[in-house]
């Protein structure tokens, strides 16, 4: 029993939030400052750990390169939430319980507690969101379909709590439109989907950037987007085809507004590294190609091969339905067309966070703001210049 | 960038940096009236600063908040206002205009060296979302401001008690009490603007928290400010002790606004 009480005291401590909340800030400094998994490639997260191995010695161990899903940060907030509840409860029934509800003080009161409720109701949808959601990515070209199943996403986090189901409807890239302002300032991207149940159509929607599309509880938000060309392979002995795909090459970001369309294809027959660049709309400056805007109007590829040191071996460039030798085959751009990724959320914990941060917002509102009153209440400072000590209470936080 | 703009941009500046001399003399020389007429000119400093953000907002064709120029543009502004409007009011102590003017015009010039060109909102700005997350960001960051203002003079007031100048301002104690409901109001500022975020960030992102640095600064400043409330309430700590606390606070602030971006990229658009 006097273990209990002593533990209840020790949780209930308000010097324990303190330290707690120091805790967090730390266990977010290590989370702001080192490059954490999931945010960055693995090859950015094992340069940066070469470049900084004193760090690194101290902090992998620890687990600060995934410091928000740590024990010890997991330990903390569930800390905070018992500490956070046992002391709104210790200090409701202190004041009177029920009866300090009425009365003078009363809003900030109801405040005090609503604000400290909701916190816990925010640790509680986080919980949920962390062990039972769904979060994954699909990547799909224009006119392209794939069914919502495990391997059809390109990267899936399903938590812990979540039981393996999908809905194994199919979903399909209709069309990606595109707006840009002076040719080169994106300003809207919006992709048209379908879903179909059984070879059926039973919905389509539009997912545009900050207005995601939602079908049986799975949120589709925008993620990224580039151009697909379809490249055709043939060996140049009996012009059989060995690749006839579209690959979606990726999208590279320089500066604010410029974008470049690159990948290396993965051909195992070739010895090479075959490095195709693509050109949207392109001109000739001096023979040169040069490219002139963001929309498929003139679409140009390079494509450029790579010995194993690195070194530049050719360079050639194919134009919307035309070919180029490459050794002993014969590489075609047949099409061109857009992709689009999406992240694919089922969040349970969301509503449960969204319903908590509203309620929070109320509790601040009710508990700060009758202090605040009393302050617009009050005579001007320059009334008050050399006037000694507080004239009100500060209310507890 | 517009002549106009330009020449608005330098007239703000230099009526402010105008108002700043002044007041520092009236400060220091004891004379009200110094302090009044600089009072009269963050006002006209405020209506030219009106202006450039007008001229901004119609060249850009949407608010000017989409780059770090135009961010600190709008920042500038609002802590400029909640100043002038809070001392109208009679609610905050003119002195602190001493700490408010130049955190606003080095915040401009800062604007200024990395000023952008005037770009078209892209797409992941475009949402009712952006003007309630900018607007409640701005007016925490004016509020803290104003508090690490009080804050300072506290300091200076209790170091050089015999020091003519500080004898005019308020004792530490409205001080310490100003700061701490400048705080409490940031405070509120503060959780509006992170609360918007979130949903925005479901929307936009997909999650509602995705533990971006930039996002996780915000929220460290956050939890910063509430462990200075608790430690107000709890330990007692006010006065000196609340004043420090109120000064780092800025620092963090500072980082979580502009420094992000030197420990490594974000997708969150800056400041």
């Amino acid at each position: 029993m006097k273990i209990a009480a002593g533990t209840l005291k020790v949780l209930s401590s308000s010097k324990l939030a303190l330290a707690l909340v120091v805790l967090l800030i730390l266990f977010s400094l290590a989370g702001a400052l080192l490059p954490q998994e999931g945010m960055f490639g693995p090859l950015d997260i094992s340069r940066w750990q070469e470049q900084h191995s004193t760090i690194t010695a101290l902090a992998k161990p620890a687990g600060f390169f995934r410091v928000f899903h740590s024990i010890p940060f997991l330990v903390t907030i569930f800390l905070l939430a018992v500490n956070i509840l046992t002391c709104t409860v210790q200090r409701f029934i202190k004041e009177g319980g029920i009866s300090s509800l009425k009365g003078k003080g009363a809003v900030c009161q109801i405040g005090f507690l609503i604000l400290h409720l909701s916190l816990i109701g925010i640790f509680a949808g986080g919980l949920m969101s962390v062990s039972a959601s769904l979060d994954g990515y699909i990547l799909l070209t224009e006119g392209q379909g794939i069914e919502e199943k495990h391997d059809s996403y390109l990267r899936l986090v399903e938590g812990p709590f979540r039981k393996e189901h999908h809905r194994r409807f199919v979903v399909r890239l209709k069309k990606v439109r595109i707006e840009y302002q002076k040719k080169q300032y994106l300003t809207g991207i919006t992709s048209q989907l379908e879903i179909l149940e059984n070879r059926e159509k039973v919905r389509e929607g539009t997912v545009k950037v900050n207005y995601p599309f939602t079908y049986r509880g799975l949120d589709f938000t925008h993620d990224k987007t580039g151009f697909s060309p379809r490249l055709v392979i043939r060996e140049r002995s009996n012009r059989r085809p060995l690749v006839n795909s579209f690959i979606a090459l990726k999208t590279f970001r320089r500066g604010q507004v410029e974008r470049e369309y690159r990948d290396f294809l993965p051909l195992p027959f070739f010895k090479q590294k075959v490095i195709v660049t693509l050109y949207p709309n392109h001109t000739r400056v001096d023979g040169q190609v040069k490219k002139i805007g963001e929309e498929p109007e003139n679409p140009i590829l390079l494509v450029e091969t790579e010995d194993e040191t690195g070194k530049k071996v050719s360079r050639g460039e194919i134009p919307l339905g035309g070919s180029l030798v490459l050794g002993n085959y014969l590489l075609g751009f047949a099409e061109l067309r857009r992709w689009t990724s999406f992240r694919v959320m089922d969040d349970p914990g969301y509503p449960v966070v969204w319903i908590a941060l509203w309620v929070g917002i109320a509790g601040f509102i009710m508990r700060y703001i009758p202090d605040l009153r009393k302050w617009f209440g009050h005579a001007p400072v320059a009334d008050k210049v050399n006037h000694e000590g507080h004239e009100e209470e500060e209310i507890k936080t | 960038m517009q002549q106009i703009e330009i020449i608005l941009l330098w007239v703000t500046v230099f009526i402010y940096v105008g108002a700043f001399c002044i007041q520092l003399f009236g400060f220091v020389s004891q004379k009200d009236r110094g302090v009044s007429i600089a009072l009269w000119l963050l006002w006209l400093g405020l209506v030219f600063h009106t202006a450039l953000g007008i001229v901004r907002w119609v060249a850009g064709g949407h608010p000017p908040v989409t780059d770090t120029y135009e961010l600190n543009l709008t920042g500038t502004w609002f802590t400029m206002l909640i100043f002038l409007v809070f001392e109208k009011m009679g609610k905050v102590e003119r002195t602190i205009a001493l700490v408010v003017i130049p955190v606003v015009f080095l915040l401009l010039g800062y604007g200024y060296l990395e000023r952008a060109e005037v770009t078209p909102m892209g797409p992941a700005f475009q949402s009712p979302w952006l003007v309630v997350h900018v607007i409640f960001a701005w007016l925490a960051f004016g509020c803290y401001a104003i508090a690490t203002g009080a804050a300072v003079f506290l300091l200076l007031k209790t170091k050089h008690t015999s020091w003519k100048p500080v004898l005019k301002i308020p004792g530490p104690e409205e001080l310490d009490l100003a700061g701490y409901r400048f705080i409490v109001l940031g405070f509120i500022n503060h959780a509006v603007m992170l609360v918007s975020g979130a949903i925005w960030a479901k929307k936009l992102w997909g999650h509602y928290w995705n533990w971006d640095p930039l996002e996780t600064w915000s929220l460290i400043a956050f939890l910063y400010y509430a462990f200075y409330l608790h430690a107000r309430s709890f330990l007692g700590w006010k006065m000196k002790r609340a004043a420090w606390l109120t000064l780092l606070g800025l620092l963090v602030l500072a980082i979580s606004f502009w420094g992000v971006e030197l420990f490594g990229p974000t997708v969150h658009p800056g400041p």
